[in-house]
């Protein structure tokens, strides 16, 4: 398929997800009342409803799945692995890990920025780990069970800060934070991750040639005019900071980045560059139904966004492992 | 013949000991050791038990969301851990929840006295969960003095429904509907509940967008944190929009975190409230 | 292919002195000759390659390419003069033929699927010269070790530069690609290129190269034409193992080994 068309169909179907989106919620609300407070007519109400609930849920899901589909698309390309994930690898889990620990001595309440700089870092310290960990070693077992150990360490430290908790009334925070949701987000709370994903996405966008020519294995690369440690450091930084600010939009959320890239691959001729950018729209669309499923299923209090997420991922994780050829 | 003296002297003794201590009008009997597992139960046994009495009280009872919290400083604290509680070797041990579900069993089969604080759904049954603590702790007397106070106090609210809209929020975003207990101390302080749904459910945000209620009762503010409540739609700017334009009456969480007597300062601050906005009204 | 091109790896050591992966070699790879370096295993002879691409670091010595100091060229500039075969061919995904080929020409700026028209061209050619054309479209996961082999060797001519370094092009290949990818690298040298190739067959060696380079212990031992250096008692020396050296009909050298 052409990349143009491509890309064409799921910026349509990603406005057609989001619209779908705006239609959920506690209010019903006809077509006709939706598209008049879309352009400003109707009720300061619906206006309210659909520009400041709905809306900015709607994109956060986006925004979020995009996120975690664009690093998991990139890891992937420079682990030459495809089941690499900022989830699975345990950069989430250090992400949320980052901002709990922010959140818990009250550096968060110094500046808003504080807690995505902190998911950040977290974010940044298990991705850089990773690389100088896993990158010689390109076996697909160990980088996963280094993802693994990273996932439980971090974890356990939240466990830990759980039990240092200041009050009982804490208790469900660690939920909160693993499990990933993005209900009662506002466009306030987008904002104030968006420079941190920009600035991620020109590192990955710059990468993405040399994660083509990584295909080939790291020596060939580096035979090929790849700067490889360039190359490396951007793609550990960029996944870094999207990662970090996409779990202090919504927590950590799993599978996204694995699920979206393995979907696309196949239509761009398996090329991880032309994988990103339809990776992170897919992932965005996935996430934006996701939420949806998260509305219409009707358990007692709301299904969290990540507990659905992994519900799909994780057997689509299985899946892709036990399809992966032996000794590669 | 020495040796029976002492022991016939020394059962006379045991004999006599809880005699000579029940000043008390109540059958307290001295030396009794009292521990309490969570910080609900806290209250009750700061209120009705001696204060040499109380061998444990939870590691909450001096937060700021225990009431009695000034009254616990400087008793002991004790983990709600079977072992812990052990140690200390007590007569009683009162509880709402603290310990776990198998606690009373597990305590009883020690050979332990467990005090269970039973739950109140409305009004009167705190009078009776009170009044039924405090027999089991053995001071009747102080209950009854604290059921007749709080029966005093809610006849002196004005019974004049004002018929405004009252939200109660928690900093969770949690919202009391009918059927609550708050929804009870909503209406007996003279307001109508702005929730209409029944039992308690997470705030509604897009119902806020529609409409307003005219007044707010914040409760749990004062224990809220960055950690618990960076996302609960009480963190909202729609929310917060609210909170800042109507009127709020911030309850402490020491009010309302436990069903007890104290449940009547929160009926006192919400009417209180509002007859001085009906006063600036008019 | 007009420009001329040499490496240059002056006094050039790897590792700790007691046991070092390569010892003070000095040797110039140039265009319009093929090399071989033969050697046992642990030799050096992939340190020895690694070292010219900038791959590995040396301790001690020079490399220059085009008398300018590797470390100064950018890695573009210098995948521009010189392209590598490494010995693993593993592919992470599945590409197609042609985008693996196209890949070549990663030092020009091509995207894969926007290639500019002088890409184009030159990735046809490689594709051409390797006899690819039938397999263009198909993906990598579908072809044989020799057909792979095929594809890495259109890849690294793809990018049509003065000097090819290739790293046992032809290892576990059957004789036929064995032959088949020798000759391809053989007729880039005819047109001009300069070849540098680790070889594990000597006959092959010998039938194919115009310049020797034996290896031991991290050191040259020998560097010359075949007729020069092969000798039963360098293969004696060098390998460890007892061998008949003979002259077939056409003039080639035949080796035969005959025992350890």
């Amino acid at each position: 398929m052409n990349d143009r068309l491509l890309l064409s169909c799921l910026g349509l179907a990603s406005l057609a997800a989001i619209f779908a989106a705006c239609f959920l919620g506690s209010t019903p609300m006809p077509p006709g009342r939706l598209f008049a407070a879309m352009v400003g007519a109707g009720s300061v109400g619906d206006h309210i409803v659909l520009w400041e609930i709905r809306l900015p849920r709607a994109i956060a899901a986006f925004i979020v799945g995009g996120a975690l589909g664009l690093c998991g698309a990139a890891l992937q390309g420079l682990l030459r692995n495809p089941l690499a994930e900022p989830g699975v690898l345990g950069v989430s889990a250090f992400s949320a890990l980052g901002a709990t620990l922010a959140l818990f001595y009250g550096a968060a309440a110094l500046s808003p920025f504080v807690l995505p700089l902190s998911a950040i870092a977290g974010a940044l310290a298990a991705t850089f780990f990773l690389a100088f960990a896993a990158i010689r070693n390109s076996s697909m077992v160990t980088l996963i069970l280094i993802g693994i150990g990273l996932s439980s360490f971090a974890g356990a430290l939240m466990a830990l800060l759980l039990n240092l908790a200041p009050n009982p009334f804490s208790l469900s925070d660690l939920i909160s934070w693993t499990l990933g949701s993005v209900a009662n987000r506002s466009f306030a709370d987008l904002a104030l991750a968006g420079p941190f994903l920009g600035a991620g996405l020109i590192f990955i966008v710059m990468s993405g040639r040399g994660l083509t020519a990584l295909s080939l294995g790291e020596e060939a690369a580096h035979g090929l005019g790849v700067n490889l440690r360039r190359t490396r450091m951007f793609v550990v930084i960029g996944t870094g900071l999207i990662t970090g600010a996409a779990v202090s939009i919504a927590g950590a959320i799993g599978f996204v980045g694995i699920v979206a890239p393995h979907l696309i691959r196949p239509l761009v001729n398996h090329d991880p560059a032309r994988t990103l950018a339809p990776a992170a729209f897919l992932g965005g669309i996935l996430l934006v139904l996701a939420d949806i499923g998260v509305r219409l299923i009707p358990t007692p209090s709301e299904l969290r966004l990540g507990v659905l997420a992994a519900l799909i991922g994780a057997p689509a994780f299985i899946w892709i492992a036990s399809q992966r050829r032996t000794g590669s | 013949m020495v040796r029976q003296l002492i022991i016939i002297g020394l059962v006379l003794l045991a004999a006599c000991a809880p005699r000579a201590n029940t000043s008390d009008k109540d059958q307290t009997i001295a030396g009794r050791r009292i521990v309490s597992l969570d910080y609900c139960a806290d209250q009750y046994v700061l209120k009705f038990a001696n204060r040499n009495e109380i061998a444990g009280l939870s590691p909450d009872a001096e937060k700021i969301f225990s009431y009695m919290r000034e009254e616990a400083a400087g008793l002991n604290k004790v983990r709600p851990r079977a072992e812990d509680v052990l140690l200390l070797n007590p007569d009683i041990v009162v509880r709402t929840y603290g310990g776990g579900p198998n606690a009373a069993a597990f305590f009883e089969r020690a050979g332990i006295e467990v005090v269970q604080i039973g739950y109140a759904a409305s009004l009167d049954d705190v009078k009776t969960v009170i009044q039924k603590a405090a027999d089991d702790i053995g001071a009747s007397e102080k209950g009854r003095a604290v059921v007749t106070k709080m029966e005093t106090r809610l006849s002196n609210i004005s019974k004049n429904p004002s018929g405004s809209n009252i939200l109660y929020l928690t900093s969770k975003g949690a919202v009391a509907g009918t059927g609550t207990l708050i929804d009870e101390l909503l209406t007996t302080a003279g307001m109508t509940n702005f929730q209409t749904r029944p039992g308690w459910n997470t705030l509604s945000l897009e119902r806020l967008a529609h409409e307003q209620p005219d007044r707010i009762a914040a409760s749990f503010f004062d224990t809220s944190d960055l950690v618990s409540d960076i996302w609960t739609p009480a963190r909202h700017p729609i929310a917060q929009r609210q909170l800042a334009r109507v009127p709020v009456t911030e309850l402490p969480s020491a009010w309302t975190s436990c069903g007890a007597w104290f449940l009547v300062d929160v009926i006192e601050a919400l009417a209180a409230d509002q007859a001085a906005l009906e006063q600036t009204i008019q | 292919m007009t420009r001329t091109a040499t490496i240059n790896l002056d006094k050039v050591s790897v590792g700790e002195s007691a046991t070092p992966r390569l010892s003070n070699v000095t040797v110039t790879f140039q265009q319009n000759e093929l090399t071989a370096i033969i050697g046992p295993n642990g030799a050096g002879k992939s340190t020895l390659l690694k070292c010219a691409l900038g791959l590995t670091e040396p301790d001690a010595g020079a490399i220059s390419i085009n008398n300018k100091a590797l470390t100064s060229l950018s890695p573009i500039e210098r995948a521009r003069i010189v392209s590598y075969l490494p010995q693993m061919r593993a592919l992470a995904w599945p590409l197609k033929v042609r985008d693996v080929v196209a890949l070549g020409r990663f030092a020009y700026g091509g995207a894969l699927g926007r290639l500019k028209a002088e890409d184009a061209a030159a990735v046809d050619q490689a594709i051409i010269s390797c006899g690819l054309e039938r397999l263009r479209d198909r993906n990598t996961d579908t072809l044989s070790g020799g057909e792979l082999a095929r594809v890495h060797c259109a890849r690294a001519f793809a990018a049509q530069t003065p000097l090819l370094i290739a790293d046992e092009p032809v290892a576990s290949l059957d004789p036929h690609h064995q032959f088949k990818i020798m000759a391809f690298i053989k007729d880039y040298v005819t047109k001009g290129g300069g070849a540098v190739v680790v070889l594990h067959d000597l006959s092959l060696a010998a039938s194919f190269a115009d310049r020797l380079i034996w290896m031991k212990d991290g050191k040259i031992n020998a560097d010359g034409s075949p007729d020069e250096t092969m000798t039963r008692e360098r293969i004696q020396d060098v390998f460890d193992v007892s061998a008949e050296v003979s002259k077939r009909d056409d003039g080639a050298l035949q080796v035969t080994m005959t025992g350890v």
